[in-house]
């Protein structure tokens, strides 16, 4: 292996970090050490997702605005890391201004590629998953059933939507030819039932203010999931360097893994790729879905 | 992300009762956080968390194991070597040879806890290799050089077991290099035999306090 880049995943700051984003932090520190000590050069990326409504109504709920929050957040991100001894090279933050011309100069790309159009999003949406669900999958009253205490809100919106479903027969071909993309074994076999019941496009757009505007539209910002996947790109670009595409994918591109948890196993596996494939873009090596923990606090648990 | 589960009930973050990582390691201090996670579970599935496991693990595996390996073995070379590096032995050369070659794959393969277990299989050994042959017998019997040979054999294991280590616990391999008089892990220097015989060491200090549970 001539260089190794590999990221965490870009952690959500509506709260201060938990376990559940030490855990990964700490194996790709592991992993990153272990490369450093082989003599590879190795980039390790890790950073914060500070876009998307939720974070809008965390800041709003002690009084801050969103980038007060944010700054906040990441101050306790750093925090940690810094008692865990976690030596990152890069910390991406997806509010940087320096971010936002990289997002704008991908989205050209996959809109140039006829793979954004604008259409209808109507539906129930989870603003702490940001995410439409399915009726089906709804609790009693509309609640959301990863978080029983959220109430889904009704939204009927005029939204840019990615074609997501081109992608299908590429994606299949992908987890066909290259086995290892997803680890383990059973995150790949979740991706693959998941993608064999047809794929969506999907909507990467809101009308909420917090976020980059969509380059095409002023009215809407990006999605929080399209900006903060781009993230990655961001972080391979040398701090003293132009914020270009150009830049971010000349010394350390493609990435060689992405470490995850298995609950956004499907924006890594599925949603990224087909962005970078509608991109043109090279595509990672591999996505790693690590598990959870379960919590006991007695003797027998 | 809500994952965190207590007695099978999904939690959500908004639910709070998750364990805190800033008073975890602030307690336990950063080597002990992020041994257990990544030797505890295996990486790619699902695991527990609960405290008596968590002090439970790193007193089984780095106090009592690792850490009083290097410290008996230390005190011996004060005892019997002058608290110099004695003269060269092989005793464990084949199994860290092994160690190495496998530690090096598991981390590859992100396969931390198997990396913890190939480094716990020499420090076992070595237990055992002292336990066997008491060097305190052979050095009342005068087998001197025997008794060195077995000495830097485990010495140089440690060695090895720090440099296996390190991704994961940095501080505590850092500790367990200056108790050999080297500097910090910087390559991956993994052949047997570095150590020099008659290197001086610093008097030894323990390298992993054992853990104490208030009742
Ligand atoms: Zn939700």
């Amino acid at each position: 292996m001539k260089s190794v880049a590999l990221t965490t995943p870009l952690y959500y700051v509506n709260d201060l970090p938990h376990m559940g984003s030490a855990y990964p932090t700490i194996a790709a520190d592991a992993l990153a050490r272990f490369y450093r000590l082989q003599g590879i050069p190795t980039l390790f990326v890790t950073g914060c997702d500070e876009h998307g409504q939720k974070i809008q109504q965390a800041a709003a709920k002690f009084n801050r605005t969103p980038q007060e929050h944010c700054d906040l957040m990441v101050r306790g991100f750093e925090e940690l890391w810094n008692l865990l001894d976690i030596k990152y090279d890069r910390f991406v933050r997806t509010n940087d201004p320096r971010h936002q011309p990289i997002v704008t100069e991908f989205f050209q790309k996959v809109y140039d590629r006829g793979d954004i159009y604008q259409g209808q999003q109507q539906g129930w949406y989870c603003v702490a998953c940001e995410e439409f669900k399915e009726e089906r999958e709804l609790l009693e009253d509309k609640r959301c059933p990863i978080h029983p205490t959220v109430t889904c809100e009704w939204r009927d919106e005029t939204n840019y939507f990615f074609r997501l479903s081109n992608y299908q027969s590429q994606l299949e071909e992908l987890y066909r030819t290259r086995p290892d993309f997803i680890l383990p074994l059973s995150r790949r076999n979740e991706v693959l039932s998941f993608v064999e019941q047809g794929l969506r496009d999907f909507s990467i757009s809101r009308y909420t203010p917090w976020g980059f505007p969509v380059p095409i539209d002023r009215q809407q910002t990006l999605y929080v999931w399209f900006d903060a996947l781009l993230g990655y790109l961001t972080g391979l670009v040398a701090p003293e360097e132009e914020p270009t595409l150009a830049n971010a994918l000349k010394t350390w591109y493609p990435i060689n893994l992405h470490i995850i948890g298995k609950d956004i196993l499907r924006f890594h596996a599925v949603y990224w790729p087909a962005m970078l494939m509608s991109a043109g873009l090279p595509l990672p090596d591999r996505v790693f879905g690590h598990g959870f923990f379960n919590q006991r606090w007695t003797e027998n648990g | 992300m809500g994952f965190l589960t207590k007695d099978g009930l999904k939690m959500g973050k908004t639910l709070g009762n998750t364990i805190d990582p800033f008073a975890l390691v602030k307690q336990y201090g950063s080597d002990a956080v992020r041994y257990f996670f990544l030797k505890e579970i295996e990486f790619g599935r699902d695991g527990d968390f609960s405290e008596s496991r968590f002090v439970e693990i790193l007193n089984a595996d780095l106090a009592n194991s690792l850490g009083n390996l290097l410290n008996r073995s230390l005190g011996m070379i004060f005892k019997y070597c002058d608290g110099k590096v004695p003269n060269r032995g092989y005793d464990l050369s084949n199994s860290c040879n092994q160690m190495v070659e496998q530690v090096r794959q598991s981390y590859a393969n992100l396969a931390f806890q198997q990396v913890c277990q190939a480094v716990l299989a020499v420090v076992r050994e070595g237990n055992k290799l002292i336990d066997d042959r008491a060097p305190w017998k052979l050095f009342k019997a005068g087998a001197q050089e025997e008794v060195e040979q077995i000495l830097y054999s485990i010495l140089e294991a440690m060695r090895l077991v720090s440099l296996c280590l390190y991704p994961i616990t940095p501080n505590l391999s850092t500790k367990i290099i200056e108790q050999l008089n080297l500097s910090p892990h910087s390559t991956w220097e993994c052949q047997w035999g570095i150590l020099v015989p008659g290197t001086e060491l610093p008097k030894p200090q323990p390298v992993f306090e054992r853990i104490e549970v208030k009742p």
